[in-house]
Parts: structure tokens; C-alpha cells; sequence
């Protein structure tokens, strides 16, 4: 009986949710090194509403959670801003205890909770930007559209009465903080580097949206921010900062010249040489361009990532080893964001000794990534002789002139 | 009749065959497809589509 696990967070809203203090990597992707915990919330009016539920995992500890506030039973809403499997993992159990609840969520939710409950039956009322619902005794709830942040599913309910914000996973961190409030984090340090590192793992890809996010909350006055994951945020604890980050890290990166970087491993500085005569080809069409040459092998993966996705246009070069391009060309290509590097500009080289798959290979990935791929890239076979290194100095041109 | 696909999930709404589980008939084109309505995949509005 976990009645410590259960907080009250404002005069009508308990957390009810479960912590993972062991998680240590979420979602295949992503290192949690503090934990996490899968946040809910009961709201207390003439009707009972939940908001959120949690990991499949954690249903029985989050049902006592429910239980030491209200029996399932009383339940009328299950609000749920966002449908990924661990705030509705334990949605389909918990229709079980609380089946006279109503769901409410997005209309793309209640396209997702078909397949996620496989409940041919479930009730969901789909609700819209604006929308309420009223708990009586002077409580009402909003819902405000808030797509892509991270899913198109997204919203944010918000609870005008008691200025508590329900984000989601927006301003949420993987952090176990069992307290469950900002204030009382013990490492601060730690508590900010999981603020960023959740940001640009989940938020990364959705920077402009996060940025319409951050405006149609600007005019609410949030004493509390009841996020999904990580303790809650309050005014005059860790909010503002949130806030302030989040605008900070969304900012479109603008790049003052042309920035087209060049990347390539290399066996014996083929590779190498063909990507200097395709640079020197580049630089003759677009003298002011910034046009790096990066060696995989010599850089570290995540920057290089950062500086692929931040340029205006890219090379990728490759020797063709065993019927393929070399494995740290790969490992580059999967650090793409490739809801962003859309209609990219892209080109692809590299030596062969006798088959010469990797150009093409990494062509075909390249445009199933939908970058606009230049030609069918250029290959030079063994040594790039005179007349090859002539041909890449072509191809460089007619690649910039082709931007 | 044209064809328009969801940028995001790649849902196909082909002005021939409509939408009419959606309540937009067959034959209707895209610009009179109503604003609110939303891909039947992942629920994303109009302005995710592109034309094919």
C-alpha cells in the first residue's frame, strides 16, 4: 500500500503514478541514467477525472496509487493527452476496474486507442482545441491542441481553477524524483542534464512545434506544471527555467554561409582523394560555401549527426567492403533525423575494387530518406586516376550548381 | 482525379474512391474535402498532405 507514492499536488489534483527508479534505457533509444516515473493525476470536482494512466507494468501499483485517493469505480474521465504505451499501457486494465469511465482524448488518440486496446468497444470521446469539461464545483478542464509534441496525437488539458498545466511529455524528463515535486530534487545538476538530454532525444525532431507549444501556454498563469514524466514543475521552483530552456533549445539553427559538409570513410585514401577533387569542384561553383571534410572513423558520431542534419546540403562517401558501404557510413546514416532532412540535397562517391554496391546502396537509402539525391553519385574504381579525379572535380560542380 | 498523400504516416486519399467511411463521398476533390477532416491513419489535418 504505496499511500507516501500518492502526492497532492494542488487542492484537487493527486499524482497517482508509478516510479521506475531502475529504467535505464526507455524506448530502445534513449539512456535514462536517473530513472523515470509514469505520471497521472486524479482530479477531484463533483465527478472524478484521471489524467494519464501508466506502463502496463506498474497497473497494480498504480491502481493502490488510485485507491488511496478514490475507488476505480468512481472514475468519470480517463484524460489522456497522449497515447504512446507507457501513459496507455495500462488503459485497457484499467477499463476492467473503471469500465463506466469515458475516455477523452485527441481525434488522432482515438484513431491510436483502437489498435492499442484492441477493445472494438471502447468509448472515446474525441475533443478538440478548446474544448471543456466541467467537473462542477467551479472546476473545469481545457483542452488545448498541442500536435507533435511528440506525437500527433498531443494535447495539454489545463485546469484554470488551480493553474495546473497537463503537458504531457512536454517539460518532462526522465528523472525519478519519488517526492514528485521540483523542489525537492536533491541533484540539480543531474535533474537539468535529463531536462536536455529528454528535450533533444524526444523534442529534437519537433523544434518549430515545440516553439507553438511554448506560445499557447504563454498566456496562462501555471502555478504547476503536471508533466508525465519527472517531478512536477512549479512557479518559483523549476518552471520558469523549463520554460526558458525549451525556447533556448528550439531555436532554428541558421547557418551564416552555405555549410556543406563532406563525409566519408576511407581504406587506403581513395575515398579520401575523390572527396578533395569533388570539394575543390564545389568551391569553384560556390566559393563562399563552408565544405568540411570529415573522416567517420576520426569524429565523434553525434556531432557528426548534428552537423549532417544542420547543413544545407551533404556528401556521403563509402569504399564498397564485401558487397557494401563500410559500417561507420551506416551508423552515421541512422543517426538522420529523417522527419527533417526531407528534400535534403545529397550526393554519394566512393572507390570499388570490382562490384561497387556501396554508391548505389547508399543512393537508395538516402532517397527512401527522402533527400533529393544528386545523379547516382560518382565512383571511382581502385586509384582515382587523372581523368576519375577530373570527373569528381565535375561532379562537385554540378552538384553546387545544382542547389 | 488526383490523389493526395499524408506526409506523415503516407495515407493515400484518392479523389476517385473519397473517404466515404469519413463521410466524404467518392469523387470528391481534395479542395472540397472539409477543413476538419483528418487522415484516417494518424489523424493529422489537411495541411500534412501533399499532392502525389
Amino acid at each position: 500500500m504505496n499511500v507516501e507514492m500518492t502526492r497532492q499536488i494542488s487542492a484537487s489534483v493527486y499524482s497517482v503514478g508509478a516510479l521506475n527508479p531502475n529504467l535505464r534505457v526507455f524506448d530502445i533509444v534513449m539512456r535514462t541514467d536517473y530513472g523515470t516515473s509514469y505520471n497521472a493525476y486524479l482530479i477531484r470536482g463533483e465527478k472524478t477525472a484521471l489524467v494519464e494512466t501508466c506502463h502496463n507494468s506498474f497497473f497494480e501499483e498504480f491502481l493502490e496509487n488510485i485507491r488511496a485517493v478514490c475507488d476505480p469505480g468512481e472514475i468519470d474521465y480517463i484524460i489522456l493527452n497522449h497515447t504512446e504505451p507507457d501513459h496507455s499501457g495500462a488503459l485497457r486494465r484499467l477499463t476492467e476496474c473503471a469500465p463506466q469511465a469515458e475516455i477523452i482524448a485527441s481525434r488522432a488518440a482515438a484513431i491510436y486507442l483502437r489498435a492499442i486496446t484492441n477493445l472494438p468497444d471502447l468509448r472515446v470521446r474525441a475533443v478538440g482545441d478548446g474544448e471543456t469539461l466541467d467537473l462542477g464545483a467551479g472546476k473545469t478542464l481545457r483542452f488545448i491542441n498541442a500536435p507533435f509534441l511528440h506525437w500527433p496525437d498531443s494535447m495539454f488539458t489545463w485546469f484554470e481553477a488551480e493553474g495546473v498545466l497537463f503537458s504531457c511529455d512536454f517539460l518532462g524528463s526522465h528523472y525519478c524524483e519519488p517526492r514528485m515535486i521540483d523542489t525537492a530534487i536533491t541533484y540539480p545538476n543531474a535533474y537539468q542534464s535529463a531536462l536536455k538530454n529528454y528535450f533533444d532525444a524526444i523534442f529534437g525532431p519537433f523544434k518549430p512545434y515545440v516553439l507553438k507549444g511554448l506560445e499557447k501556454i504563454a498566456g496562462l498563469d501555471i502555478a504547476v506544471c503536471a508533466n508525465s514524466h519527472g517531478p512536477v514543475l512549479t512557479k518559483g521552483g523549476q518552471l520558469q527555467n523549463a520554460l526558458d530552456c525549451y525556447r533556448t533549445w528550439a531555436q532554428p539553427q541558421k547557418n551564416d554561409a552555405c555549410t556543406i559538409p563532406i563525409f566519408y570513410c576511407t581504406a587506403y585514401g581513395h575515398t579520401a582523394r575523390t572527396a578533395e577533387a569533388i570539394r575543390e569542384g564545389i568551391l569553384s561553383v560556390k566559393p563562399e560555401a563552408k565544405v568540411e571534410l570529415f573522416n567517420i572513423i576520426d569524429g565523434d558520431m553525434a556531432d557528426l549527426g548534428a552537423r549532417l542534419m544542420g547543413s544545407n546540403a551533404f556528401l556521403v562517401g563509402s569504399p564498397t567492403i564485401n558487397k557494401d558501404a563500410v559500417p561507420p557510413v551506416w551508423q552515421l546514416l541512422s543517426h538522420i533525423d529523417a522527419i527533417n532532412i526531407q528534400k535534403r540535397p545529397a550526393a554519394v562517391f566512393g572507390s570499388y575494387g570490382w562490384s561497387g554496391e556501396a554508391v548505389p546502396a547508399l543512393c537508395t537509402r538516402l532517397a527512401q530518406l527522402k533527400c533529393k539525391v544528386f545523379g547516382e553519385g560518382l565512383k571511382v574504381n581502385f586509384v582515382p586516376s587523372e581523368e576519375e579525379l577530373a570527373a569528381a572535380v565535375s561532379f562537385g560542380k554540378e552538384f553546387a550548381e545544382s542547389l | 482525379m488526383a490523389k493526395y498523400v499524408c506526409t506523415v504516416c503516407g495515407y493515400v486519399y484518392d479523389e476517385a474512391a473519397g473517404s466515404p467511411e469519413n463521410g466524404v463521398p467518392a469523387g470528391t476533390k481534395w479542395a472540397d474535402v472539409p477543413d476538419d477532416f483528418v487522415c484516417p491513419m494518424c489523424g493529422v489535418d489537411k495541411t500534412m498532405f501533399e499532392e502525389q
